[in-house]
């Protein structure tokens, strides 16, 4: 199962598990569903930016990206309690946006070889195929 | 004769029941309350002006906007953020949602029926 399945998968989870706990702790909505947000967040921007995990700046990239959703929630906490998710939706999306772009922009360029799985995978078989050639000549 | 009618009347009561929870459940998911309350349009398009709406704020964000864009034009940083906005935010956001309307959906439907099938019995 590769990682965009993993979250996918887990933001099926996220939303029922997150409509189950407003539903039935109504009074405390307000928390919930700032978790429920921030969950979402850490589970596009964990996989998203996995294969940097050994990348120099990686921790520094993160914690940025930690302080500006710190921010940013300081500035919508008047959206929560929300009487339905479309109306966060929009404003999810651009934070999402917001602090990929802080991410890739701390981070700076990508290690080369570090986050390319296909290439890597590919590099592999290519690797493979030519061992074989080697096998049959002898 | 009478006894049928009466099992008419509440087999038509039930069936009401169950479209007006349908009704309840899609509002409720939805988060529309009943008519002449605020909708939640309104509070969001209210919220946003209220915060754009201010000089030295609408400056700010159009500071972000523009640096955003900047940042975009450029090559390897465009390639990677439309990667990630198209495998990742997307569709992570989008499930999470649709989870999410359609227990409150049926959360609301549910307790709607609950609460309103007993009428049909008295």
């Amino acid at each position: 199962m590769n990682k965009k399945s993993v979250a996918v998968i887990g933001a099926g989870i996220l939303g029922v598990s997150g409509a189950a706990a407003v539903h039935r702790w109504p009074e405390h909505s307000i928390p919930i569903q700032m978790t429920l947000y921030s969950l979402t967040l850490l589970l596009i921007l964990l996989p998203a930016f996995w294969a940097d995990r050994h990348h120099p700046k990686y921790v520094a990239a993160m914690s940025s990206a930690f302080f500006a959703h710190l921010v940013i929630l300081l500035f919508i906490r008047s959206l929560f309690p929300f009487k339905t998710i479309l109306e966060i939706v929009p404003v999810l999306i651009v934070e999402a946006m917001i602090l990929t772009l802080t991410i890739i922009k701390v981070r700076g360029e990508r290690e080369v070889g570090a986050s390319n799985d296909a290439a890597k995978s590919h590099e592999a078989a290519s690797s493979h195929q030519k061992m074989k050639r080697r096998h049959y000549r002898r | 004769m009478r006894e049928r009618t009466s099992i008419h009347a509440i087999t038509a009561c039930e069936t009401g029941v169950v479209y007006a929870g349908i009704a309840a459940g899609i509002g409720n998911a939805l988060g529309v309350g009943p008519p002449g309350s605020s909708s939640v349009s309104n509070e969001v398009s209210r919220l946003i002006f209220n915060a754009v709406g201010k000089p030295t704020t609408g400056m700010q964000v159009g500071a972000v906007v523009f640096s955003a864009i900047r940042a975009l034009t450029t090559g390897p940083v465009a390639a990677e953020f439309a990667s990630v906005a198209g495998s990742y935010i997307l569709p992570v956001v989008g499930v999470m949602a649709t989870t999410y309307l359609v227990y409150e959906g049926v959360m609301g439907y549910k307790d709607y029926y609950e609460s309103h099938i007993g009428d049909c019995h008295h």
